[in-house]
Parts: structure tokens; C-alpha cells; sequence
């Protein structure tokens, strides 16, 4: 018997030292990616340029390398093939719309594309005046695609020698001269509405650190001069209301104004500013360098929202948010939403490893 | 932790009240065993046998026996199982099962010198997984364990039969065992670093088949 006895506990540990097993106990434990790792298609290789957010489930954009669009935040995704015909030339995304100034000569051709940039229209007629074109080449500075589907088109003709604003009709195949700053460099605009809207400039004499401000309450047929903003390098202005806006800078100053940019006083929104969004007369969303802030008056006051997901901090280069809830905010690399004004986030897109595999 | 006493608190009073009325029953003469058993288990899934293709086991336990004939057998028991898998020349991954709970058999018929005992059985288990790595060489080597990456309470349920000559028996059984682990927090951190979402916790699929040999001791 005690034969018996080792000959079985012999047997059960060659058993155990013989039969090793692959893998690990820990590789059976579920574990589900953050994100689909299919939106490498997006990154890997390529760069998000554009996202389009309709403020429910379908969010569609443009790519380097195509264009996509999910029904379903990504589950699933839609990618075709197709390169992105714009260089380093001056772009701007409207609703449907991709419109992208390209140098030509001493002026520059408007092209404008309605299927995601796969074919472009050229804008048939001339933009600039030829008395301006006679003295000097004309460079297109930013566009911005107004609520009426008009284009707005800030110009600069050399260095500080003349600003310009034009409003072109793409659908009439017009343009018209708005705006015309003498000894003036152009740095930013925006329009609340299509009557309301603001310039900022500077004078090539100041240099750099001071900037003026244009108001028209027409649609651009008078201007008036607004406040000089003092200490400030490249500001960016964002069109609130007909009377709010703001005026921010890379280094994080934010100045307010609620009487047309008539005065200004400086607030505190929790960091730089890099992309600003009024969703409606009151609420307004910052994209900060770090996170996002979000404004219930107009600007005067801001709460830095806890943005963060799975242990990312929300960040990116440009956000859309449609109404006070739905949102998204992306960069090349990364997309990020909201349904309930950035309480909680959902990562979509980001550069996990996984992704470029 | 109250889960665990109350267990070992109703483990013992069910190993007193049974031994209590064996002794009644000792009077008629019938003797108290010991069983003492090692076997070997195979998980029945595919995912789980390829990790721990077999594990050994051992139990032990006093017999106490009631009713016509002392055929109705109870057994408190406690009992180990271990399965391992060797990740490569130094670290072995483990998983270790300790059991407490009961068993009951009943001598139901018999041919020849040969009894066959259809049994069930009920334990409480505490499950470890954890890596032992082997440090050192020769006489200077030691083992140390790493913190355990998943671990967990369950019950188990264990069916089969028990064939029996003399003092030596053969048990064959299948057991049902789906105990939820919970993972190391450090594990979901780093999971999620890597984007990866991990639930706290898991059920995870431990039916088995059991073949144990064992002796009925005489106390």
C-alpha cells in the first residue's frame, strides 16, 4: 500500500509540473477598448481636420487621408478614401459647406466644396477691387461662412498697408467690399449676427501689444471705432450677442465687453483660451488649453468644468456644440462629446496604442 | 471577513451536532473514519484548461455515519486545491482553492468487495491567483509570492460517486464552481492607461472534473 500511496502522489505532481497551461488566468478577464480600435483610421497615418456634430448621434468630418461619419459614435464608421486637396492656404468650415482661399498672383481664388472637399467650385468673380490690386497684392487673412451662407472675407494688402472685409454671395457669384482700413493690419473678426460683427486691428506703427476694434451694427455698411486694448499680442475676438463679446489671447488674458465693444473689462475664465463657442445669448463654451470652460452670462463669469474621462483630460483645438448640451471637442488625434453641457464626457478618438496597430 | 466567520461558525456547529449524534450512534458500535484524499481536477471549459491544464486536490475530513445500517454518510471537510502554470523559468503562475464545507454519500449498493457511494457535496472556497517567482540558485534559491492579481469567495457544489474496497476508494465527481473574482485595483489603473476598460469583477467558469483517490482511516 504505501507503494500505492507514492506511485499516485508521484503521478499528480508530474501532472502538475508536466501540463503547463498558455496564457494566464488574467488574459480570460474581460476587458473592453476605451475606444473602437477602427478610428485608427482616422489617426493613424492620417490627422482629423474638421468634425461635423448634427447635436444627436451622426457626427461626420474631414480627414488628411478621406472623409468619415458614424450613425452610432463611432461603433461603427464610415471612411472613404480621399486626399485633402488644402494645403497651408486659409480654410473655413460652414454648415455644408468647406471654402478655402488659395493664393493666385497678387489676389487669391475662392473655392468652395459641398461633398466634404471631394470636388471644389471656384468662386467665378473677382473678389478684390482692382484700384486695391493695382497698388499691391491682396492676401486673404481668415473666412467665416456667415449664417445666410455668405462668406465673409478678411483681406490684408501688404504689410499694415490697407485691411479690407469682403462679403461674398457664392449662390449670386458676387462679391462686395464691407470694410476698408487704411494703415491698418488685420488680426481678427467675428459676427454675432448678420448685422452685428466686429474687426480687430492694429496700427503698423504701434507694433505689436495693442489692438483696435471696428464695429458695424448694418451688416457692414458703417463702422465705428471701438475700444484700443492695451498689453495684448495676436487676439482673437468671439461674437457673443449683438452687444458681448470677447477678445482673448495666447497668454490667457481675456477681456469682455457688453456694450458693443464700446469698453472692455478683463475676466477670469481659468486659462488660455483656445477656441470659443457662444451656443446662445448667454451660454458659452471656452476651449482651454487645458480642459473646458463654460459661461451661463454672456461671458462675465466662467466655471472651469471637470472635463475629464477615464483618466484624459479633454482637450483639442476646436470644439461644436449644438444647444446647451450636446457637444464635441477634437483635435487631430482626438474627439471627445458630451450630452449634458461637459458634466460627463465620452472619449470617441483617442491615440491608445491599440489604435495604430 | 463576516462572510468568512459566519462560514467557519456554521462549519464547526454542523461538525459538533454531527458528531454529537454520530457518537449517539457510536454507541451501536458503528466506528468514526478519517478520510483523507488527493486527487487531480480538470476545468471543463476549454479557456480554463488551457491556462491550468490539471490541478491536484486534497481533502480531508472525519466520517460519521447515520440511519439503517450506517448506509447515510456525513462528512465535514476541508480541502486545497492548486493548479499551476509555469510562465517561464522563474515565475510560476498559481491558483489555489481552499474549500470548507461538508459531503454526504450514501452506500447504496455494492458488488462483490466493491461499494458504490453516490455523493454530494458543499464547500465554501476562497480563491488566490498569484505568481511565485523563483529567486536565487540551488541551495540559496527561494520563492517568493507575488500580491494576488485575482481572488474571491464562492460556493461550490460537487456531484459524483465514490467506489469503494476495504479502506480504499476511487471518487469521481463533477463539480460546479462560478466564483466572482475581483481583480487588483493596480490592474484595472494600468488597463485603463492603456485604454482599456476592466470591470471590478468577474464570474469566472471553475466547473471541474475531480478524480481523487483516498483511505478511510480508523481513528
Amino acid at each position: 500500500m504505501d507503494v500505492c500511496r507514492k506511485i499516485v502522489m508521484l503521478a499528480i505532481v508530474a501532472l502538475l509540473w508536466c501540463c503547463n497551461g498558455k496564457d494566464t488566468l488574467l488574459d480570460l478577464y474581460p476587458m473592453e477598448p476605451v475606444v473602437n480600435p477602427e478610428v485608427g483610421v482616422l489617426i493613424d497615418n492620417n490627422r482629423i481636420i474638421h468634425v461635423d456634430f448634427d447635436g444627436r448621434q451622426q457626427i461626420s468630418g474631414v480627414t488628411e487621408a478621406g472623409i468619415f461619419m458614424t450613425t452610432d459614435r463611432f461603433r461603427s464608421l464610415d471612411f472613404e478614401p480621399h486626399a485633402w486637396q488644402v494645403s497651408d492656404d486659409v480654410v473655413t468650415f460652414g454648415d455644408g459647406i468647406i471654402v478655402h482661399a488659395q493664393a493666385a498672383g497678387v489676389s487669391f481664388v475662392l473655392q468652395y466644396s459641398t461633398d466634404d472637399g471631394k470636388t471644389w467650385a471656384t468662386f467665378g468673380g473677382s473678389i478684390i477691387d482692382e484700384r486695391f490690386l493695382a497698388v499691391g497684392s491682396v492676401l486673404p487673412v481668415q473666412l467665416s461662412v456667415a449664417q445666410d451662407g455668405a462668406i465673409w472675407v478678411l483681406c490684408q494688402q501688404g504689410a499694415g498697408r490697407r485691411t479690407l472685409l469682403y462679403r461674398v454671395d457664392l449662390e449670386q457669384q458676387r462679391s462686395a467690399l464691407v470694410m476698408e482700413k487704411g494703415e491698418a493690419l488685420a488680426l481678427d473678426f467675428s459676427f454675432a449676427d448678420s448685422l452685428h460683427g466686429w474687426v480687430l486691428y492694429g496700427l503698423p506703427g504701434e507694433g505689436a501689444g495693442r489692438a483696435r476694434l471696428l464695429r458695424t451694427e448694418n451688416g457692414g455698411r458703417t463702422w465705428n471705432d471701438g475700444a484700443v486694448l492695451e498689453g495684448v499680442e495676436q487676439p482673437a475676438v468671439a461674437a457673443i450677442t449683438k452687444d458681448d463679446l470677447l477678445v482673448y489671447y495666447p497668454d490667457g488674458v481675456v477681456f469682455r465687453s457688453a456694450d458693443g465693444g464700446t469698453s472692455f473689462a478683463s475676466v477670469v475664465v481659468g486659462g488660455r483660451i483656445v477656441a470659443c463657442q457662444a451656443v446662445s445669448s448667454g451660454l458659452v463654451y471656452a476651449l482651454l488649453e487645458n480642459g473646458l470652460a463654460k459661461s451661463t452670462d454672456a461671458g462675465a463669469t466662467w466655471t472651469v468644468l471637470d472635463a475629464f474621462v477615464h483618466g484624459i483630460s479633454v482637450s483639442g483645438t476646436a470644439l461644436d456644440f449644438h444647444g446647451e448640451h450636446a457637444g464635441v471637442v477634437y483635435s487631430a488625434d482626438r474627439l471627445f462629446t458630451t450630452n449634458n453641457g461637459g458634466q460627463s464626457w465620452e472619449v470617441l478618438v483617442y491615440p491608445y496604442d491599440y489604435v495604430f496597430k | 471577513m463576516s462572510w468568512c466567520k459566519t462560514m467557519l461558525a456554521g462549519w464547526v456547529a454542523l461538525t459538533l451536532s454531527v458528531s454529537h449524534l454520530s457518537a449517539q450512534e457510536a454507541l451501536e458500535k458503528f466506528p468514526v473514519f478519517l478520510d483523507a484524499e488527493v486527487g487531480a481536477s480538470r476545468f471543463a471549459s476549454s479557456a480554463m484548461h488551457s491556462v491550468f491544464p490539471v490541478g491536484a486536490n486534497l481533502t480531508a475530513g472525519p466520517v460519521f455515519a447515520f440511519g439503517d445500517q450506517w448506509r447515510l454518510r456525513a462528512r465535514p471537510q476541508v480541502g486545497i486545491t492548486f493548479f499551476s502554470n509555469r510562465i517561464d523559468e522563474w515565475v510560476t503562475e498559481q491558483l489555489l482553492i481552499v474549500k470548507l464545507g461538508g459531503q454526504v454519500s450514501y452506500d447504496a449498493f455494492y458488488l462483490g468487495q466493491v461499494t458504490f457511494f453516490p455523493y454530494v457535496a458543499a464547500d465554501f472556497n476562497w480563491v488566490a491567483n498569484f505568481d511565485a517567482e523563483e529567486v536565487g540558485e540551488g541551495d540559496d534559491t527561494n520563492v517568493t509570492y507575488s500580491d494576488s492579481y485575482l481572488k474571491g469567495t464562492g460556493f461550490s457544489q460537487e456531484v459524483g460517486v465514490r467506489v469503494q474496497a476495504r479502506e480504499w476508494y476511487i471518487k469521481l465527481g463533477y463539480e460546479f464552481f462560478n466564483p466572482r473574482l475581483k481583480v487588483r485595483q493596480n490592474i484595472i489603473d494600468d488597463d485603463l492607461t492603456s485604454g482599456y476598460l476592466t470591470p471590478p469583477n468577474h464570474r469566472f467558469n471553475f466547473n471541474s472534473f475531480n478524480i481523487t483517490v483516498g483511505a478511510m482511516l480508523s481513528l
